[in-house]
């Protein structure tokens, strides 16, 4: 009996020590994967055990916090709490999520703004916020001259957050009218010195009143389908400032969706919960834009938050606008149609703000607050102060931070600096020039060299050269710009005049180019025929317009129709495994390097053109473009690829090809 | 390096405990000595040496004492012995005190402030001072053979598992069992479910509500920039707010220190050291003298043992015995911290300890079980405001939210967690008032397990266990949507 006993407790003290390492086997042999767990935060490095890191005790705080985050079955373990206090208690412990009613969910910041009272979260109080909104709507007045001095309209406003819209769902009551509400208060500023800025609560409201679904969703941040309704607001406005017609936006019936996308759940994410939560559906407008032979394409630059990606999810900007960027919050800058993004810190901000043709500066509430509003100061600066004076100017005050902080390492010293210019970007006054309240006379001498850019930007021809070149020698588009402007300015030849195209990349330019000119054509085609005769055409008349080579052209369809028509086939595969085994290389190089043979192998055969060849090369784009654009799709092939151990390539030629069989049956 | 960390949780203990266990009987001390130095030098690196230097003097000082015949030679260096940990306590936890005081009074009087450097507090200096005194005293007065080795000493002193927050362990209670223990394989069980107690009342119970004190009251140790703000917040306050916000802390404050000592004497339990008992349902108490039997017992038995009984106890006449009863609690309450808040609590508690003896005893008795409790436990919580708030003026202004019988607006700002929280609190600080209470008491903490018991608390112990590191972690992490910029 005793020694059935004390096998039972045997047992148990050693599956609790078996249960005390299991996270520590977890962690270093990762029995188990996990899906990570959502949000941002600062991850914290390694630790390096030194004598000085350990006698300060910095390295056992670094390694408690590195371990904290590190250490195994921590993913489930967080959610399982979190759903456990969400369940029971309908709380959660990210101080970023404030839980409503009927299952909302709320940006902490954003409805404790609609309460009237940041105070305990930003340390500001109230009458310090009015203060500091006035000065800054004070500076974004003088950028609105200036701006317009130089045919650059400036466009504000202030995202009208769920909190504001659904103040019902708030775990606590609505309030009234008079209740402070920094929107109102930055709006009857900007108002006051002639800013243009657009207050979108009322139109929201009015629309929410008379509509049976929600704008925004309830579990995430961003706008649903007021997104939609914000841009066709925001474009009447630029259309009234600009004076010139723009493309007109019609909203359809709006049709819900039942899967909701992942980027609309972010406040649900941010709970971490073990089981997701139960969704409403979504609602969208259907977007149909119309243009005509009037319709102006601007460029514009967008200075603003994540709320602008829901914005071009569901409408195209590519066929609103000739070209767009976006300053993401004031860290990174996404240009050329998103396909690239840097980060920030290198901008050339005079450039942005006169190279577009409208300036648009949102913010969402809370950001009021703080320094979200450093775009008026530093646009400002831009504008009126030369690179060596503000160099010199922050210099000076670096070193009288740095002075008072007696702080006089390298690292404090770049921390002087950054403070330095933080400081000025907030007070621009800090400038002699640019005190007082009537608008700056002074300017950055570069604005010259800009604004011959910028009528290279505007020319459309010239344009579409530069971008094809850049896609062509694999060079930033933005760099062209700039050097075809000092050629300008310095009397040189220009790039255009001496710029042959001759690559595959350079093709996918011309097929996106041609479709937005589809898109932005008068007639909308109504039949895929249609749609191919008048891409071709794009496509003719850009040869003949600029000149280009149309070999390459030629060589890219009949290089297509090669990989189509002869590498698909089994026994072509049978050889390029051969091959892969002869050079000791892998299948998937093997049919690259068989591709290029092919490519080389028709422009050697000097092939004429035919417009049946182009048309397939379009449609087999096409069908592509459609098979990459469905994450889904995609993932499909690449796990056939897997499965018949093919390359990735052949798997997507051959579901081109099954694709088109099956149309023509 | 605390007990509620993932550091100590999931890294320090299983490794300790599995090379413990591994090693041979004769070397267990070593490990356990080896593991303690680690844990100390992990989070005060800068006061090892001290805690060793002054370990080994103190060894070698006592043994000396034990050796000398001579009786005016033993005190005096039973005087030495003991004036070293103190002299150290005072240096360390009182030097800044005294300096500030010193200097207040200067500037008060038109003098210039004398210069000093800040002095930092070696964590758990404390515990292991009062340890040292226990040992030189009980071996002085007899009571124990001195420790013949020095890593049986150090070890004494330096046991990890009460070493930053006791429970004080007089030299009496563990002389055998550092020499020989025993522990069998439910005496680890047991343990660890008294371990896992401990971290649930202080992860699940006192941190909860902890948020919530501090988002009200702000840090304990305030900025002096910081005083306005909180004096603004407090001077507002309504009388419901004020008087959640004190009961909130007087649960957080005693399921924090009786979880910590929960988790230490399980730790003990472990390695077959039998630890005092520290708290005995304390807010059950019907009286302030009660109350002092029940919480922080080893403390009490200490000032007893070591200040109260040598100051002359109630020997010398009932004014001198008065006069020790309140010199015993101001000190007591000078030990918990080295600021004027703390003299004022220890103050009050002797103050009402001499009431008690006086008249409020009696009374007390008279008015029932339940109306005692209850008054006791109005008059704890009131003078746990002193213990909470360091800055007096803070408190005081505090005190008087609490009675100003003001019910504007109430801004405590607690959730549904907090509340049920509270609510749990306050069942078990009041249980054992009930019979069956008592009972649970019993059979939880002092009964030995039949096998499908066992089987059933390991059960509930594991999924507390795995809960308390969920809720270690999952509050702390706070993501944001984005990246700040």
């Amino acid at each position: 009996m005793r020694k059935k006993r004390n096998t039972i407790l045997v047992i148990l003290v050693s599956l609790t020590t078996l249960m005390l390492f299991a996270p520590l086997l977890q962690q270093n042999l990762e029995l188990f994967k996990f899906e990570g767990l959502y949000g941002y935060d600062k991850p914290t490095s390694k630790p390096v055990l030194s004598y000085d890191s350990y006698v300060a005790s910095a390295y056992q705080q670094q390694a408690e916090k590195y371990l904290k985050e590190n250490f195994g079955f921590r993913e489930p373990l967080i959610r399982m709490y979190n759903q456990c206090t969400y369940d029971w208690f309908k709380t959660t412990s990210n101080n970023e999520i404030s839980i409503g009613k009927d299952g909302w969910l709320y940006h902490t910041e954003s409805a404790l703004q609609y309460y009237g009272n940041m105070e305990s979260w930003f340390g500001m109080t109230n009458s310090e916020v009015r203060e500091n909104l006035a000065s800054k709507a004070r500076i974004m007045s003088k950028v609105n001259a200036i701006l317009k001095q130089y045919g650059v309209h400036l466009l504000t406003f202030t995202l009208p957050t769920k909190s504001f819209i659904y103040p019902e769902h708030l775990r606590w009551q609505p309030v009234g009218d008079t209740t402070f509400n920094a929107f109102l208060y930055l709006e009857q500023q900007l108002a006051s010195l002639g800013v243009p800025h657009i207050n979108m609560i009322p139109w929201f409201k009015q629309v929410q009143d008379t509509t049976s679904f929600d704008l925004y969703y309830s579990k995430g941040s961003h706008w649903a389908a007021g997104a939609s309704l914000a841009v066709d607001t925001m474009l009447r406005y630029m259309e009234q400032l600009g004076g010139k017609p723009l493309a007109q936006i019609q909203l359809g019936h709006p049709y819900s969706i039942d899967e909701i996308p992942n980027e609309d759940k972010d406040l649900e994410h941010l709970l971490n919960l073990a089981v997701p939560l139960k969704h409403e559906p979504i609602y969208e407008y259907p977007v149909n834009l119309q243009t005509n032979e009037r319709t102006v394409y601007p460029s514009v630059w967008f200075v603003g938050t994540s709320f602008y990606w829901y914005m071009t999810r569901r409408v195209n900007f590519d066929v609103l606008f000739r070209d767009r960027d976006l300053l993401f919050y004031y860290s990174t800058f996404h240009t050329d149609r998103e396909r690239q993004s840097f980060p920030a810190d290198s901008l050339d901000w005079l450039h942005e703000l006169l190279v577009h043709d409208y300036v648009v500066f949102f913010r969402d509430g809370p950001q009021l607050y703080h320094d979200g509003i450093l775009f008026p100061g530093k646009a400002l600066i831009s504008l009126c102060i030369g690179d060596e004076r503000l160099k010199e100017k922050t210099d000076a005050i670096a070193d009288s931070i740095c002075d008072a902080w007696r702080a006089k390492t390298h690292h404090d010293s770049l921390n002087c600096y950054h403070q330095a210019e933080i400081l000025l970007q907030l007070h621009p006054e800090m400038f002699e020039e640019l005190k007082g309240e009537g608008i700056p006379t002074c300017r950055n001498p570069r604005i010259g060299e800009i604004l011959i850019e910028r009528r290279i930007r505007s020319d459309r021809n010239w344009s579409f050269i530069l971008n094809a070149k850049a896609i062509n020698d694999s060079l930033d588009v933005r760099d062209l710009f700039k050097k075809e402007a000092h050629n300008g300015i310095t009397y040189q030849p220009f790039l255009r005049d001496n710029t042959y195209f001759t690559t595959y990349d350079y093709f996918d330019f011309l097929v996106d180019e041609a479709i937005l000119d589809i898109h932005r054509s008068q007639a909308v085609p109504e039949t895929k025929d249609e749609v191919f005769q008048l891409a071709l055409d794009n496509i003719k008349t850009r040869i003949q317009q600029h000149a280009f080579d149309d070999d390459t052209l030629m060589t890219m369809a009949c290089a297509m129709d090669a990989i189509v028509n002869e590498l698909g086939k089994e026994n072509s595969l049978a050889s390029i495994r051969e091959k892969a085994e002869d050079w000791n290389v892998s299948v998937d190089k093997a049919f690259r390097m068989a591709t290029v043979w092919c490519y080389h192998h028709s422009k050697d055969q000097q092939k004429n053109i035919s417009e049946e060849t182009i048309i397939k090369a379009l449609e087999d784009y096409q069908i592509e473009h459609r098979m990459r654009q469905g994450q889904e799709s995609l993932d499909d092939l690449t796990r056939k690829c897997h499965d018949l151990n093919l390359p990735l390539r052949l798997i997507i030629n051959r579901n081109i090809e099954w694709i088109r069989q099956t149309r023509v049956k | 390096m605390v007990f509620s960390s993932n550091v100590f949780l999931l890294y320090f203990m299983p490794a300790f405990f599995l090379v413990y266990f591994l090693m041979p009987r004769k070397t267990r001390n070593y490990v356990l000595l080896l593991a303690s130095l680690i844990f100390y030098a992990w989070g005060a690196p800068e006061f090892i040496i001290q805690l060793v230097v002054s370990t080994i003097l103190n060894f070698f000082l006592v043994k000396w004492m034990c050796a000398t015949q001579n009786t005016r030679g033993r005190k005096w260096l039973c005087c030495i012995s003991i004036a070293v940990p103190l002299g150290l306590l005072l240096v360390y936890k009182y030097g800044n005190f005294t300096m500030e005081n010193l200097n207040a009074i200067l500037g008060l009087t038109g003098h210039a402030p004398l210069s000093w450097r800040r002095i930092m507090l070696p964590i758990g200096i404390s515990f292991f001072s009062f340890q040292s005194v226990t040992y030189t005293l009980d071996t002085y007065r007899g009571v124990n053979q001195p420790l013949r080795k020095l890593s049986d000493y150090m070890l004494y002193i330096t046991m990890f598992p009460q070493l930053i927050a006791g429970p004080i362990v007089r030299y009496c209670d563990v002389a055998d069992q550092i020499r020989q223990r025993e522990s069998s394989m439910a005496d680890r069980l047991q343990g660890f479910y008294r371990f896992v107690i401990g971290l649930a009342k202080k992860i699940l119970i006192a941190d909860v509500i902890g948020l919530c004190v501090d988002k009200m009251l702000g840090p304990a140790a305030l900025d002096p920039s910081q005083v306005g703000d909180i004096m603004t917040r407090i001077a507002t306050l309504d009388t419901g707010t004020a008087w959640l916000v004190a009961l909130a802390y007087t649960f957080q404050i005693y399921f924090d220190f009786a979880g910590y000592s929960d988790m230490a004497i399980g730790l003990g339990r472990v390695m077959g050291f039998m630890f005092p008992e520290n708290f005995d349902n304390p807010y059950t108490s019907r009286s302030i003298t009660e109350f002092w039997r029940r919480w922080h017992k080893t403390l009490g038995a200490f000032i007893m043992n070591y200040l109260y009984i040598p100051l002359g106890g109630n020997r010398k006449g009932t004014g001198r015995m008065y006069l020790n009863l309140w010199l015993c609690f101001l000190l007591s309450g000078l030990w918990h911290g080295a600021a004027w808040n703390f003299v004022v609590w220890g103050a009050l508690h002797g103050l009402f300890i001499c009431l008690d003896k006086l008249f409020l005893g009696k009374v007390m008795k008279k008015i029932g079980t339940v109306p005692s409790v209850i008054l006791t436990f109005i008059t704890v919580t009131i003078i746990w405001v002193f213990f909470r708030i360091e800055n007096i003026g803070l408190a005081w202004t505090f005190v008087t939210r609490m009675f100003a019988f003001d019910f504007s607006g109430f801004v405590f700002n607690g959730n549904a967690l907090v509340y049920t929280t509270l609510a749990v609190a306050a069942i078990f600080s009041f249980l054992t008032l009930t019979g069956w209470g008592k009972k649970l008491e019993k059979k939880v903490y002092y009964t030995d397990y039949s096998d499908r018991q066992h089987i059933w608390i390991w059960i509930i112990a594991i999924l507390v266990f795995i809960f308390c590191v969920a809720a270690l972690n999952a509050t702390s992490f706070s993501p944001f949507i984005y990246f700040r910029f």
